[in-house]
């Protein structure tokens, strides 16, 4: 059984993990390390919970110095539902507000979801659209990196020891840019995402100025699909969103799994892509009228 | 009178894993990771070291083994109590750690090391009724524990008498019950005589394994169970409660054991099953001849599937009218988890198979499923296969109720573009528990209220607001003035089960003999105190096909039908079943708000095995032994519609409702898919990539890209 200590302060909760090493395991909203613990993934000697941990930046949502920053330990419902994150960073919301159950939402954190690289996982492919990045601590130092390079395999970061995820912030540039998230489950609706997808538009006087779509729940990590270019300088209303969808998917491989096969997961990926870029096209035309 | 609904969801109801004995210690399980398997080893050395460990008990070490065998089981003592020397389904108990603390067992059972010497393993039913199948049990080499036939009128005859022949074959993967409160015992031994809290709807048949097990006088047994939270047959055969009471002999101590999440999905589950079904018809779809054969996959231990291989016999011929058929119904060991009855037992598997394959005929005869159903129902005065005529039969009414339902689903407006619907139906028929015996002891104080003593078993289902409402009615009492006592063996009258849907009706039946016995005291003395036992005895079951003098084949038959519209999204595959309507047959209705729940319920849980349940095994090992792996519906999987009826009989006893609308499910969403799409499916569940597959629907673009 492993002891269990919860830091007030972010840098004791990195000190804590540096002098534990391996033996160690850092804790969120603790949504997944208590299932890891349960089916004897992981045995650690101790858990360093982060429930405690006061310092303002890792609860705080605000805007400031061009970004939005979102604390890491700001729980996926309060993501889901708050007012600055829906004005700045609505796909965030989209994507939090669908993870498990309310209960689940209520305990798990945003830097919790990052640091457990779980690739059938919402809100990834969301962060990565928008280009979001983690500020890190590690016993005083910090730094930055964005949240797709941190999310590196299947329950694989590039974090290091004694690596804290402090906060997530996003550039407030796109703030005015068309944000969608979707997912499909194969089985039931309480299942985790087949594939979900997260779309990013700027639009310029109808036309495309820059597109990004990622995947999520394909591979194990989220995927920009690098195709996405074509949309550029597209007039929106004039786009055939199935032929694109189909276009963007060609060079995707996904993983097979117990939810759908590969191909399989191919084909629900663009009949999100196509469903999100009609919704794209007809809030077009309402901010037109 | 409340429902205790509402103290369920709140999680004020205590259940029997809330308990607690004094002293009592815990045990975790080390299960078998093989499906078949010599077992060279056990070393325990690592976990007796573990902090908090007490013992760690092997099958090896246990004194009975000489005795009486070390090994329990209803209907055939097969199943060791602990694993020894061979291990026969990857899941199996092989070793118990007991501790102070149940994270310390658990903790310690990760550290006993067993070494395997693996042994060829079969795990579908099929392969393993062929000749060169690896054997389970040595002492059944052909791996069958139960094998049944009949025959009804004059095969042959049938066949000259139909113009087509139809032949299908369909398959039901295992399943798990998934009850939300898992397997809890804890077991007490004082003097000789044992006593077990278990988390079990049959108290009286636990106590019975368990003498037999420990060579016990019944007496000196006592089983005590509670509030079940949530059963659905998985706690109707003795399962962890002899180990449990072996480590608590073993140690001196009262020990407790709560399975983990994992392990239900290893004690016990749905039988899977393979139907092959020809049916001959004359051009009118009039049904004159049937071939069914079942082959039931009992995994490794008998339980009691070689007797409910024999009840699924009599409930495959369906709700019909076919005066010549011949039935096989044969279970098979297999290297996979046990079977046990899964709510509405030995029918799911055949509906699915007789239903789909009915609608198939029609289709072919250019009749609707409403149609060729009314020609071929049962009526009364029709002799059914036992040669008996039936009566209080439903099945045109229900035909009538279903058909206005489904004009009722309306055109609204498909959920998305390009979304398909159909409207599927199924009937189902099934015998209840027979022979059986239920007994009720009931206290008429003398302040007016009332003490009642059964056996019966309250796991959501309402048993204990029913029951007390017919003690109230027969009394004329106010239900509240009424006190069911909890199930316990050595304070509650016998009880065969509370399963089969028949806890209403037989333990109702023995109440209401007690009460009439009080009400003809009573009228003799108006003031005193009284007390009465009363009983309800049906004789007959499955010897009552060869020998009818012995009794009824079933005491009453269960009749049940369901209606359901089916939205497909036809860009992903994916099939929401959007609206429903069940009904049953209910004789007469205690209870009408917990009916309607029941018949709901029961649709809902049917959704799970039609759409998405299955236990995968990989390698002879269970796949997916969590709710991440294996899911269930949720709230958003519950039809926008779903209305219910139970329908009464003027003259008819109480019959039980709580099982007759899960069989009709998967059939009357097969149908219904098959009426959207074109396609029918003959193995469950049907997954959204299967429909889409079959759809294989390119979108217009695909081809016009480049």
């Amino acid at each position: 059984m492993a002891t269990m200590m919860a830091p007030r302060r972010l840098v004791d909760a990195s000190r804590a993990m540096l002098e534990y090493g391996d033996e160690a395991l850092l804790m969120g909203g603790g949504t997944a390390t208590v299932l890891m613990l349960k089916q004897g993934m992981v045995n650690v000697e101790h858990l360093v919970s982060l429930r405690e941990v006061v310092d303002e930046e890792f609860r705080a949502i605000r805007v400031a110095e061009g970004y939005l920053h979102i604390g890491a330990g700001v729980p996926l419902s309060d993501v889901s539902t708050h007012e600055v994150i829906r004005r700045y960073a609505p796909a965030l919301g989209a994507a939090s507000a669908v993870v498990g159950n309310i209960r689940v939402r209520n305990m798990a954190t945003l830097g919790g979801v990052i640091a457990e690289s779980d690739y059938a996982s919402d809100p990834p492919a969301v962060l990565v659209s928008l280009d979001a990045e983690c500020v890190i601590h590690n016993s005083g130092e910090t730094r930055v990196a964005k949240v797709e390079d941190v999310q590196t395999g299947f329950y694989e970061t590039s974090l290091e020891t004694g690596d804290v995820i402090a906060s997530v912030r996003v550039p407030l540039g796109f703030s005015d840019h068309h944000q969608a998230y979707a997912r499909l489950t194969s089985r039931t609706a309480s299942d985790r995402p087949c594939t979900g997808v997260a779309l990013r538009l700027a639009i310029d006087g109808g036309r495309v100025r820059e597109a990004a779509v990622v995947v999520g729940g394909v591979a194990p990590a989220p995927v920009r699909l690098p195709d996405v270019v074509q949309l550029n300088g597209a007039t929106l209303s004039l786009i055939e969103p199935r032929m694109i969808a189909e276009r963007l998917v060609r060079g995707l491989r996904p993983i097979s799994d117990e939810r759908a096969s590969s191909d399989y997961r191919r084909h629900l990926t663009a009949v999100l892509i196509a469903r999100l870029l009609t919704e794209a096209k007809h809030d077009a035309r309402r901010v037109v009228r | 009178m409340m429902s205790d609904g509402e103290a369920r969801v709140t999680g004020a109801l205590r259940f029997v894993l809330d308990r607690t004995y004094p002293g009592m210690v815990h045990a975790a399980g080390v299960r078998s990771s093989r499906p078949h398997a010599r077992i060279v080893s056990v070393d325990t050395s690592q976990a007796l070291q573990y902090p908090g460990v007490l013992a760690v008990l092997t099958g090896e070490e246990a004194p009975e083994r000489s005795t009486s065998g070390f090994r329990f089981g209803d209907s055939v003592v097969d199943q060791p109590v602990l694993a020894w020397d061979v291990t026969r389904y990857a899941g199996e108990l092989v070793a118990l750690v007991v501790a102070q603390r149940q994270d310390q067992a658990r903790a310690a059972a990760q550290a006993v090391v067993v070494e395997y010497e693996d042994l060829p393993f079969v795990v579908d039913a099929f392969e393993a009724v062929q000749p060169d199948a690896p054997v389970v049990h040595e002492e059944t080499p052909d791996n069958r524990c139960g094998d049944w036939s009949m025959t009804v009128g004059d095969l042959a005859e049938g066949w000259r008498a139909a113009d087509r022949v139809y032949e299908a074959d369909y398959y039901s993967p295992p399943a798990s019950h998934v009850p939300l409160e898992p397997h809890v015992a804890l077991a007490r031994w004082h003097e000789g005589s044992l006593t077990v809290d278990t988390s079990t709807q049959a108290p009286w048949l636990v106590a019975s394994v368990l003498s037999r097990t420990f060579a016990l006088d019944i007496a000196d047994v006592r089983v005590v169970s509670g509030n079940v939270g949530g059963a659905f047959g998985s706690k109707v055969d003795a399962t962890i409660e002899p180990a449990t009471a072996y480590a608590a002999r073993q140690l001196g101590v009262p020990v407790r054991y709560e399975l983990t999440r994992e392990e239900v999905y290893y004690t016990v589950g749905k039988h899977a099953a393979h139907v092959a079904i020809r049916t001959g018809v004359t051009n009118d779809g009039i049904l004159c001849a049937r071939e069914v054969s079942v082959i039931w996959n009992s995994g490794a231990y008998a339980t009691s599937t070689p007797d409910a291989a024999g009840s699924g016999m009599i409930r495959s011929l369906g709700p019909y009218r076919i005066p010549h058929a011949e039935l096989r119904s044969v279970a098979a060991y297999t290297h996979s988890v046990p079977s046990g009855p899964f709510r509405g037992a030995m029918t799911s598997q055949l509906t699915w198979a007789y239903e789909s394959q009915l609608d198939d005929i029609a289709a072919d005869l250019g009749l609707s499923s409403f149609e060729i159903r009314r020609r071929n129902v049962l009526v009364d005065g029709d002799i059914y296969l036992d040669g008996k005529p039936v009566h209080d039969m439903k099945y045109l009414q229900m035909l009538d109720e279903m058909e206005s339902a489904a004009r009722q689903f309306g055109a609204d407006a498909v959920s998305r573009p390009g979304a398909v619907r159909g409207v599927g139906i199924a009937l189902m028929i099934k015998t209840t528990l027979t022979p059986s015996r239920s007994e009720a002891r009931v206290v008429l104080q003398q302040d007016g209220t009332a003490d009642v003593y059964t056996s019966a078993v309250e796991m959501g289902q309402g048993a204990v607001r029913a029951l007390r409402s017919i003690a109230a009615t027969e009394l004329d009492l106010d239900p509240n003035d009424v006190r069911l006592e909890s199930p316990d063996t050595a304070v509650t009258p016998f009880d065969s089960m509370s399963a089969s849907s028949r806890t209403t009706f037989s333990v109702g039946a023995a109440i209401a003999d007690a009460c009439a016995k009080i009400r003809v005291e009573r009228s003799a003395n108006a003031t005193a105190a009284t007390e009465a036992v009363g009983v309800y005895q049906s004789h007959g079951g499955l010897a009552a096909l060869k020998d009818p003098d012995l009794g009824e084949v079933t005491a009453h038959w269960h009749q049940g039908g369901a209606v359901v519209e089916v939205e497909i999204d036809t860009d992903t595959g994916r099939p929401l079943v959007t609206k429903s309507h069940a009904v049953c047959f209910a004789g007469r209705v205690v209870s009408p708000e917990d009916v309607r729940r029941q018949i709901e319920g029961c649709v809902i849980f049917g959704l799970g095995p039609a759409l998405y349940e299955e236990l995968v095994l990989e390698d002879g090992r269970v796949a997916n032994p969590n709710f991440a792996g294996y899911l269930i519906p949720s709230s958003a999987e519950i039809p926008r519609t779903l209305s219910t009826n139970a329908l009464e009989g003027e003259t008819a006893e109480i019959h039980g409702i709580a099982e007759m609308n899960v069989p009709v499910v998967a059939p009357a969403v097969g149908n219904a898919v098959k009426n959207a799409i074109g396609h029918r499916f003959t193995r469950l569940p049907i997954r959204a990539e299967d429909i889409y597959r079959v759809l294989a629907r390119p979108w217009p673009a695909y081809e016009e890209v480049e």
